[in-house]
This record gives C-alpha cells, sequence and structure tokens, in this order.
C-alpha cells in the first residue's frame, strides 16, 4: 500500500455525522462514520490533517436553510479560514462527508480551497489506492440533491460499480428529509420517497448515499440499511 | 362560501372521494386553477381524481348540477386550454399506468405520465413515443394527446393524431367507450345510435362537398391545431376510427380521455446536427424547401435575432457576432440506427442543398459538445426573451404555420408586422420543415394601451396568416381561448359550422370544457388575463410554465414550486391593491405550511426551470421574513456554540436511543407525537430510525 507522507488530506467531518451516529442496522462493534472514514483514509495510505478545534465548525447549511443568513455566513467563514489554514492555504485537498455540505461551502466560499465531494474523493483518490476484494452482489444507490447539482450521479455510480455487480440507482426527487424536516414534517418525506420500494430489487438489503440525513429517510422509507457510501468503500476493499 | 349548487357537487362528490382531494379554499383553488398560459380563471372546486371511476361519478354528478367540468393534466399548455371558473379535475397522481405489448409496437398510457418518462420506459427497447414536444420534461400524456402536441422533429408524419392506436375516453354522460376493447365498441354503437348516425352524416357531408374535402385534405399538410383535427372525417370511414382522431386536439371539450395507446416509433441510436448559416431568410427557406425531400429528422429556422441570445456563450464561434443583419441559420438534424447510414444522409442533405450559397461552410457534428451546443443556441431562445423582460409582463409564443413555398415572404412580412407594433424583443424561430414558426416576445397586460396593442397585433396577424397565405394561426400549441375569436376566420363558415356540430355531438349541455375552441365571443382572447405582479427578485422572471413540477418532492402534498410563487404573486397584489383583505387572510391561513414548512429548499427546481429560478431560495428569504429577532438571537448562539450544540445531540441521541431499546417502537412513536404537537411541530418528532447518538472524534488518533 502507498504510503508516501505526500498523500496529506484535510477530513472534515460534518457536523450532522459529529453528532449522528450509526443506523439501526449497524452492529455495537461497528464503526461510526467518522471512525470508519479515519480508518479507510489510513488504509489508503493517507496523512489525516483535523481542521483547529473541528467540533466548532458547521458548514452553516442548517442555518441559511431556516432562513438565518447571518449565522449562516459567519459559520461559513469562520469554517473557511479554518480550512485554509489546515490545509496550508490549499496545499491539500479537503475531503467533506456529506455532499449536502460540499455543495453549500462550494457556493459560500470565495478563496481558491480545494475542497473535495465524497463521491469525487472516494473515485480519484481512495480507489486507486485500494483493491476490490469482495464485491457485492446488489445494492441500490441514491445522488442526493446535491449530487445532481454537482453533476455527479454517473461519478456515483461508476463508484458502486466498482464495488458491486449490480447498481440500482435510486430514482427520486429530493427526498424530502431535507436536514431536519424528515423530523419535523415527516409527510414530506413520506410522500417524497412513496415509491422507493418498488424501485429496490427483493435480493438488495443494503443501500448508500452520500448524506447522512437523507439516509435516516431511506432507511424508514425501504426498510433496509441505507448508509454512507464510505462503508461500502471500506468493505468490499478489506 | 359555494353557491348551492357548487356547495352539492362537494357534498355528494365526498361520500365517494377523500375529500382531502376536493379543494375549495383559496389558496388550493388558485394554485391548481394556473397553467402556463397567460389567461387567469379560479376554479370554485379543484377534484384531484385519482381513477376512471371517480371521474365518471364526477361528471355523473355535474351533469346533474348542470356545472361545467375542465380536465387538466400537467396544466403546461400554452393557449388557455385547462382554465376553468367552474370546477376543475386534476388527472396526475393515480393516472400513471404504461404497458407496452404487440410485440413492442404498441405502448398503453394513462394521461397523468410525463412524456418524457414514457420515454424513459420505452428507451430500453430503442423505441419513444411519436409526438415530441419542447415541453415534453412537463407535460403529461392526457394533454398531449387533447391538444395534438409537438415538436422539433414528429412533424406531422409522427404526431399524436398519426401515432394513436387506441383510445378510451369517458363522455358528457358517463358513457366510456374503449375502442381497443371490441365489447366495449359494439355496446357503445349499439347504445348510442344518435352519435354514431351524426358522425356519419358529418363525414358524407364533407366527402360530399369537394371543395371542403379538398380545404381539408390542403390545411392539414402543414401542423394545425386551431379548431377540431376535422380531417378525422375525411381520413377515415369507421366511425369509431373518427371519433379516436377527433379526441386527438380536442383541449378536453369533448371527453376525459382515460388512457391513450400509440404505435411506437424508433428512436435513433445515432444523431448528428449542422448549424448551417444563410445569407439571408430566403436562401435559407428555400434550402428548407429543398430539406423536404432530404433524409433529415428535423430542420430548425433562427433569425439574427435568434443567434444574438447566444453570441456571448464561451462555445459561440467568433463570427456569431459579426454576421450581417439579413443571416439567418437553419439547424439541420439528422439521425439513424446505423452510423454508416448516417454519414450517407450527411452526404445526401448537403448535396441536396448545394445550389444554395451559405455563408459559411458548415459540418455535421455528433460530437456531444458541439452537438449539444448547436441545440442549445435553438433551446435557449424562449429562456433569453423570459429572463430578459421586464418584470410584470408575461412571456407570449405566437405559433403559426404556412404553406412551404410561402415560408420566405412569410418570415419577412411577419418580422415587419412585429417590427410596426414595436416589439422589439422578438425573436422567429420554428420548425421550418413544417412551415411551423414561433415568434417569442414578451408583453405587459397591466393597462389597456398594451392589451390594445396585442388586439391589434392578433388581428392584422390573423390577417396575414389567413388571407396572405393560406396558413395556420396555431400550429401546434392548441386553439385555448387565446385563438378560439380566429377559428371561424382561419376556417370559413363551412367548416366552422362542422366543428359547432362536433362540439354538439360530444357535448350538447356545453359543459364539459366550455368556451375553449368554439366561442362566441370575438374578445375571448383579450379577457381574463394573468396579473404577474413584482414580488421578489428570485421569482419574478417566472412564467408559470410548469418545467418545475416533476423536481418538486413537496408537488402532490402541497405545492409545486411554480404553485408557490403563484401564490407568493397573489398575496402581493392583494397586500398592494388591499382589494380583497378577507381573500388575502384566507390565503394566508394556510401559506406557512403550503408554501413554507413544506418546500425541501434542495433547488432541484432550478435545474430544470429555463431561467433557473431556485424557488428553495425564494422560500429561504421568505423564512428569513418570518422569523423574529429572538429567533435570530438563538441562531448566533447556537452558531457560536457549535461544540456544545453536536454534543447535545449526540448526548440526545444517546438518551433518546436509550429508552428506544427499553420501550421499543410504539411508546416511543406516541410519546414523541404528543411532544411534537404540544411544541407546534418544532420538537423533532421520533421515528424509530433516528440515529444513535455519535461518539465524539478523538482528533489525535494515531494514523
Amino acid at each position: 500500500m502507498n504510503t508516501t507522507a505526500d498523500l496529506k488530506v484535510v477530513y472534515f467531518p460534518s457536523c450532522i455525522n459529529r453528532s449522528m451516529g450509526k443506523n439501526s442496522f449497524q452492529d455495537s462493534d461497528d464503526l461510526q462514520l467518522t471512525e470508519l472514514t479515519h480508518q479507510l483514509l489510513v488504509r489508503a495510505g493517507f496523512t489525516i490533517i483535523y481542521p483547529e478545534s473541528v467540533d466548532t465548525h458547521c458548514c452553516g447549511m442548517p442555518f441559511s436553510s431556516k432562513g438565518f443568513a447571518e449565522a449562516n455566513h459567519e459559520q461559513s467563514s469562520a469554517l473557511e479560514t479554518t480550512l485554509l489554514k489546515a490545509s496550508e492555504n490549499g496545499k491539500y485537498p479537503v475531503l467533506y462527508d456529506m455532499s449536502p455540505c460540499f455543495y453549500h461551502s462550494k457556493e459560500e466560499f470565495s478563496k481558491t480551497l480545494k475542497i473535495v465531494d465524497p463521491i469525487e474523493f472516494m473515485l480519484d483518490y481512495v480507489m486507486p489506492q485500494l483493491v476490490v476484494k469482495n464485491k457485492k452482489d446488489t445494492v441500490a444507490v441514491f445522488p442526493v440533491c446535491s449530487v445532481k447539482k454537482i453533476g455527479k450521479t454517473e461519478q456515483l455510480v461508476a463508484l458502486s460499480k466498482l464495488c458491486a455487480d449490480k447498481v440500482t440507482l435510486i430514482d427520486s426527487n429530493c427526498c424530502g428529509f431535507a436536514g431536519d424536516r424528515g423530523f419535523l414534517i415527516p409527510e414530506l418525506n413520506e410522500h417524497g420517497l412513496r415509491e422507493l420500494k418498488a424501485q429496490i430489487p427483493a435480493n438488495c438489503k443494503e443501500g448508500y448515499s452520500t448524506s447522512r440525513t437523507c439516509e435516516i429517510g431511506f432507511e424508514k422509507m425501504s426498510g433496509i440499511d441505507f448508509k454512507s457510501i464510505f462503508y461500502l468503500v471500506d468493505e468490499v476493499t478489506r | 362560501m359555494l353557491s348551492p349548487s357548487y356547495q352539492k357537487l362537494n357534498d355528494v362528490l365526498s361520500v365517494s372521494i377523500d375529500p382531502k382531494r376536493i379543494l375549495t379554499n383559496p389558496l388550493q383553488t388558485l394554485a391548481y386553477g394556473t397553467d402556463a398560459s397567460f389567461y387567469r380563471l379560479i376554479p370554485k372546486i379543484v377534484i384531484l381524481a385519482h381513477n376512471e371511476a371517480e371521474v365518471i361519478e364526477i361528471i355523473k354528478q355535474a351533469k346533474a348540477l348542470d356545472i361545467a367540468l375542465t380536465f387538466r393534466a400537467a396544466g403546461t399548455s400554452l393557449s388557455g386550454q385547462a382554465i376553468t371558473d367552474s370546477v376543475l379535475v386534476v388527472a396526475t397522481h393515480g393516472w400513471k399506468n404504461q404497458e407496452i405489448f404487440d410485440n413492442n409496437q404498441k405502448v398503453k398510457l394513462e394521461p397523468g405520465i410525463i412524456g418524457a418518462k414514457a420515454n424513459i420506459f420505452l428507451a430500453p427497447y430503442g423505441l419513444k413515443i411519436g409526438p415530441d414536444p419542447a415541453s415534453i420534461g412537463a407535460c403529461m400524456i392526457g394533454g398531449i394527446v387533447a391538444n395534438n402536441a409537438s415538436g422539433m422533429c414528429c412533424g406531422t408524419a409522427q404526431n399524436s393524431y398519426q401515432t394513436i392506436a387506441d383510445i378510451r375516453i369517458v363522455l358528457h354522460d358517463g358513457t366510456v367507450l374503449d375502442t381497443a376493447d371490441a365489447k366495449s365498441v359494439d355496446a357503445f354503437k349499439k347504445n348510442q345510435p344518435a352519435l354514431i348516425q351524426e358522425i356519419e352524416s358529418l363525414r358524407d357531408t364533407i366527402k360530399s362537398d369537394e371543395t371542403l374535402y379538398h380545404q381539408i385534405k390542403n390545411k392539414f399538410k402543414i401542423k394545425n391545431t386551431t379548431g377540431y383535427s376535422i380531417n378525422a372525417l375525411v381520413d377515415y370511414q369507421d366511425p369509431i376510427d373518427i371519433i379516436k382522431h377527433l379526441m386527438v386536439g380536442s383541449e378536453g371539450t369533448l371527453a376525459f380521455i382515460s388512457s391513450v395507446t400509440f404505435k411506437t416509433v424508433i428512436d435513433e441510436k445515432h444523431k448528428s446536427c449542422s448549424l448551417i448559416f444563410f445569407n439571408t431568410i430566403q436562401d435559407a427557406c428555400n434550402a428548407t424547401i429543398l430539406l423536404k425531400s432530404a433524409p433529415v429528422s428535423a430542420v430548425e429556422l433562427l433569425d439574427r435575432e435568434s443567434i444574438r441570445s447566444v453570441e456571448n456563450d464561451t462555445d459561440s464561434p467568433e463570427y456569431f457576432k459579426t454576421l450581417p443583419e439579413s443571416a439567418c441559420a437553419l439547424l439541420v438534424e439528422c439521425r439513424d440506427n446505423d452510423s454508416a447510414t448516417l454519414k450517407e444522409k450527411q452526404a445526401a442533405i448537403r448535396l441536396q442543398i448545394q445550389s444554395i450559397p451559405t455563408y459559411t461552410d458548415y459540418e455535421f457534428t455528433s460530437d456531444p459538445k458541439q452537438y449539444n451546443f448547436n441545440w442549445k443556441a435553438r433551446k435557449g431562445l424562449l429562456p433569453t426573451v423570459g429572463g430578459l423582460r421586464k418584470n410584470g409582463t408575461t412571456v407570449i409564443i405566437e405559433d403559426v404555420a404556412f404553406p412551404l413555398p410561402q415560408l420566405a415572404d412569410a418570415c419577412l412580412e411577419l418580422k415587419d408586422l412585429f417590427k410596426k407594433f414595436e416589439y422589439h424583443d422578438a425573436v422567429l424561430f420554428g420548425h421550418a420543415l413544417e412551415g411551423n414558426l414561433h415568434f417569442v416576445f414578451s408583453q405587459d397586460f397591466s393597462n389597456q394601451a398594451e392589451v390594445d396593442r396585442y388586439e391589434k397585433l392578433m388581428s392584422e396577424l390573423a390577417i396575414l396568416v389567413v388571407d396572405r397565405f393560406n396558413g395556420s394561426l396555431k400550429a401546434e400549441h392548441g386553439t385555448g381561448r387565446n385563438m378560439t375569436p380566429f377559428v371561424e376566420k382561419e376556417w370559413g363558415a363551412t367548416a366552422y359550422d362542422i366543428m359547432k356540430r362536433i362540439k354538439n355531438i360530444f357535448d350538447p349541455n356545453n359543459k364539459i370544457n366550455p368556451d375553449v375552441i368554439i366561442n362566441t365571443d370575438p374578445k375571448a382572447h383579450l379577457k381574463n388575463l394573468k396579473p404577474l405582479p413584482e414580488c421578489n427578485d428570485i421569482v419574478d422572471k417566472c412564467m408559470e410554465c410548469g418545467f418545475c413540477e416533476p423536481h418538486c418532492v413537496s408537488e402532490g402534498l402541497t405545492l409545486s414550486p411554480r404553485q408557490r410563487i403563484v401564490i407568493a404573486r397573489e398575496i402581493s397584489r392583494l397586500e398592494e391593491t388591499n382589494d380583497d383583505p378577507q381573500r388575502l387572510a384566507d390565503i394566508r391561513k394556510d401559506v406557512t405550511y403550503q408554501l413554507d414548512e413544506t418546500c425541501a429548499t434542495d433547488g432541484l427546481c432550478a435545474l430544470a426551470c429555463p431561467v433557473h429560478i431556485d424557488t428553495g431560495k425564494f422560500v429561504k428569504t421568505w423564512r428569513a421574513k418570518e422569523l423574529d429577532s429572538g429567533d435570530k438571537k438563538m441562531a448566533a448562539y447556537i452558531g457560536s456554540h457549535m461544540a456544545g450544540t453536536t454534543s447535545m445531540v449526540r448526548t440526545g441521541l444517546k438518551i433518546v436511543s436509550f429508552f428506544h431499546s427499553i420501550f421499543g417502537n410504539t411508546i416511543m412513536t406516541a410519546l414523541s407525537n404528543v411532544s411534537h404537537f404540544i411544541t407546534f411541530g418544532k420538537v423533532p418528532k421520533w421515528i424509530p430510525e433516528m440515529p444513535k447518538g455519535a461518539h465524539k472524534i478523538n482528533t489525535n488518533q494515531k494514523h
């Protein structure tokens, strides 16, 4: 495995993944996403730089979504400053573990930080460093809205096909979970995913995406295990 | 308050139809009552019908109460054919069944299926549906057939009229006719002898009138959606075949369409196109005439003003900016399933028009970047005019067709006409191969002088199209309310009388989408014009086309992006004019849930919007407006204490998870529902899939 020192990455774990842990399908000895990401990156030969006082940061999107424009800008610019420092002014890529946060920062940031979305990072940075040892039979994947907006649906499929023989791409608008809306107005999520179950093949028991909150709704509406695609990459390369 | 007969209809239908799908409040009736046209009528009742049995019940009960019905699917039509101030029946959700059969030669589709979704369904077979309207990503089968909608490639050869195999309809008295079902046809013939006889009599009347017969034959050589598809009466002998084809383009004025069976058409694998520039419109039109007999799939004309809309695009060649004022482009599309044959076709096209000089050399391209740029030049025209127009004005797309030999003269005279009435932003483009031209321009309807200007334009347009060139006043957008005063002008008294008889055969009481196609009011096209008041920068350019609707998660639950904008505009108008405080209050009552809370603000609507409006962004500004300073202080506090917040969520979720393991799902759901309720929705509802709390990250882990 490549362990050269220049494979450095700044890992920004989103506030959602820092606070929300495993889903109901996961065992007690499974790793939560932030821990799994850490191990996966190390296994792929990366040296991880965590942004200073990472626990105080958030991309700002939760504030923006609720109409708190000022709180959003404060959060976002504080994060940008910290990431610039951590990446030595953009020398190293910054990995986001949720697509919506990546999209939000991409829209907000003014300077030339090299922030990378979870799909691109896995496909272009991690997979070349690892070998797929036990491909899965069948998985379902969902391109969350931010993936569609940055035009990465095809890359999500390409990444998934490296990891599984049969990939079902879920066709849906926004799932309706929309951050915390799935908790506050559950009927929106239920309406958004009313055709989900019919799309998932009977033998498909695992689904993957790149947004923790969306995954909660997918788990609820499909009845199958839905989690970050990082878990898929990790499992098939171990 | 509903009048007694409407209240009675509401009451009686609530027995058999879920009352949640019978809408009478001012917010929802306005939202669903709005379509893509520039007309506005607000229905008294909107019924979201889910199946044919419900529609039959609605038709029967409305007939008993003498109440008019209008049927609608996507609401993307442009001429005012799907609006009403009576009862609107929406057939979208619940109308999605599709079936391919007869060795893939036929596809049966219900009215609520989006055209593009039907094509996705057919794509694995290398097939598609014939009609290809530009709105195919949003419009639905019901409307495609009811308007005989068409687009760039299908021409008059593969439109709904030509590719329909069968249809299932519900008539004004609740009778069902399924032309694919021999039993249904037999029963229909037995039970409706007068109707059959009337159709046969119409057919024979036309056959015995040589002038009329040839007029009809001639007029349908080019695209025509002015009035009914009376070519059915000359093209077919069997009355059931005639009925089937009369339904195409009937704009919901003859019957409700429950399902349609199309003959599928081949979706060619290999595609190439070329943007060919000519020195003059005459040259381009002469080339089009020659191309009529060449192996082309589409020939689109773009005038000089059209090209200007893309000349600043990074992919545009430099010479776009220096083209002479007289220049004109043809976008020529070539398709085949075999790539070698595609090359041969391209050579044949080149040979066909070699006698006509071009402004520059041209090549055919299949390179996705170049291919898409060429089409972008064509498809970007509507958004360009729509995006540059003054707030408060609407976008109008005229849709006329001319016999091909007269196309060049017609183009020039049309351009003069628009100059004469000072429509300086007008661009001219169209499906040249079919003689079909579109003029897109912005129009203010907020004052009488502007309405008068439009009236004069329309009456001179009618003279130009009909008297000068014997063309079609509506080629593919339907008659609606917009062209109904001119149907007789275009067709003459004899043919118009046939059309009135058709309406009378199927709808003797004039209660099925009245005032559309047949309307005695000579000023119908100038009435019920829709206001588009300014309300917020982010959404002011909205044309209410409805292209966003299929991409919205809350569409069908509460509102779509278009409907959110419609409601926001109405609130602005009511606040500005203060002319109906009660209506304003009634709309405001439901607006928080309908417009604000159920918007996911995901922004996918912007991807489909021709003018790139992100309604989610607009809703965020709406939310900001609703917040008080206390909320803002709280947000600032949470923001500056992010570490504490995430820690609280972590701990909170751990506690929730602990109790979940003890109590199980049922009690947890009940407990959290209570807290959700008593805190007005602010406390998250607990769901069994709520995650466990995460562990705090140890950033000092050894690598």
